[in-house]
């Protein structure tokens, strides 16, 4: 289950009552992330979701952070209510086919979604050869973001 | 006309330039697909410099005035990467 290519307009979004739920809820733990930021600024997510532009330039950096952090929060927000109100409105049978900025707004919010999980998980680029631990020593969190990469690059492969 | 043109262009006439960062969690198919969207570079540029990225820990992916490479590297904070802009040459 996932996405799939729907025609030039769109993408068709193909859930189990179980991704369903998993998604329902990682929509709305961005959204209370949101709202009330769990961590101080200046944690690893918040650098995360709200990059320095600047990072030479303090005073250019609150600058720019003073402009841009609010459309920025909004925008996150607006991707994960587009979402939720798709899964809302998907058929009994968990499909949907989305309109290309329903599609866009999946797409954004899976990587928010994967930006808050990796970077709680300390997912690095120098893990790419390393051996996977043992199956029942592996965090199920892993399993939960493995997921995610295969949705969100089903989803872009899917994109007209 | 532009009268608000920052005053650093107007004595350097060097341009901003914005710089895409090398991250472990942003997919490469993610990336080079926001590189056309936003930008509407063709796809094979679109993939180059995604593999730049990749490759060499950051790229430059636009240059232009201060306000525009702001609003660029805002954009790219919106699809989630890791941007910054700079005048130097070296990013």
């Amino acid at each position: 289950m996932g996405f799939a290519p729907g025609g030039p307009d769109s993408v068709l979004l193909h859930l189990t009552e179980d991704e369903q739920q998993i998604l329902t809820s990682l929509l709305y733990s961005v959204l209370e992330t949101l709202a009330e930021p769990e961590d101080p600024e200046g944690s690893a997510l918040h650098q995360r979701w709200f990059p320095e532009a600047y990072p030479d330039d303090a005073e250019a950096a609150e600058r720019f952070r003073e402009k841009a952090e609010a459309d920025l929060m909004q925008g996150k927000r607006g991707n994960a209510a587009a979402c939720l109100a798709t899964l809302d409105a998907a058929a009994d049978d968990g499909t949907r086919a989305l309109d290309l900025d329903e599609a866009t707004a999946w797409a954004l919010a899976l990587n928010d979604i994967r930006l808050a999980l990796g970077t709680r998980l300390g997912v690095g680029a120098d893990d790419e050869g390393e051996p996977l631990p043992a199956e029942d020593e592996r965090d199920p969190a892993l399993d939960l973001y493995d997921w995610l990469t295969w949705m969100q690059e089903t989803l872009v492969r899917s994109l007209p | 006309m532009e009268l608000e043109r920052p005053e650093e262009d107007l004595l350097t006439q060097r341009p901003w330039r914005t710089i895409v960062w090398d991250d472990p969690i942003n997919l490469m198919s993610y990336v080079t697909w926001v590189f056309q969207r936003h930008f509407g570079y063709p796809r094979e540029k679109a993939h180059q410099l995604m593999l730049d990225v990749h490759e060499r820990g950051k790229a430059v992916v636009s240059t232009g005035s201060r306000d525009d490479m702001e609003r660029d590297v805002s954009a790219m904070h919106g699809y989630g990467l890791w941007a910054t802009l700079s005048q130097d040459s070296d990013g």
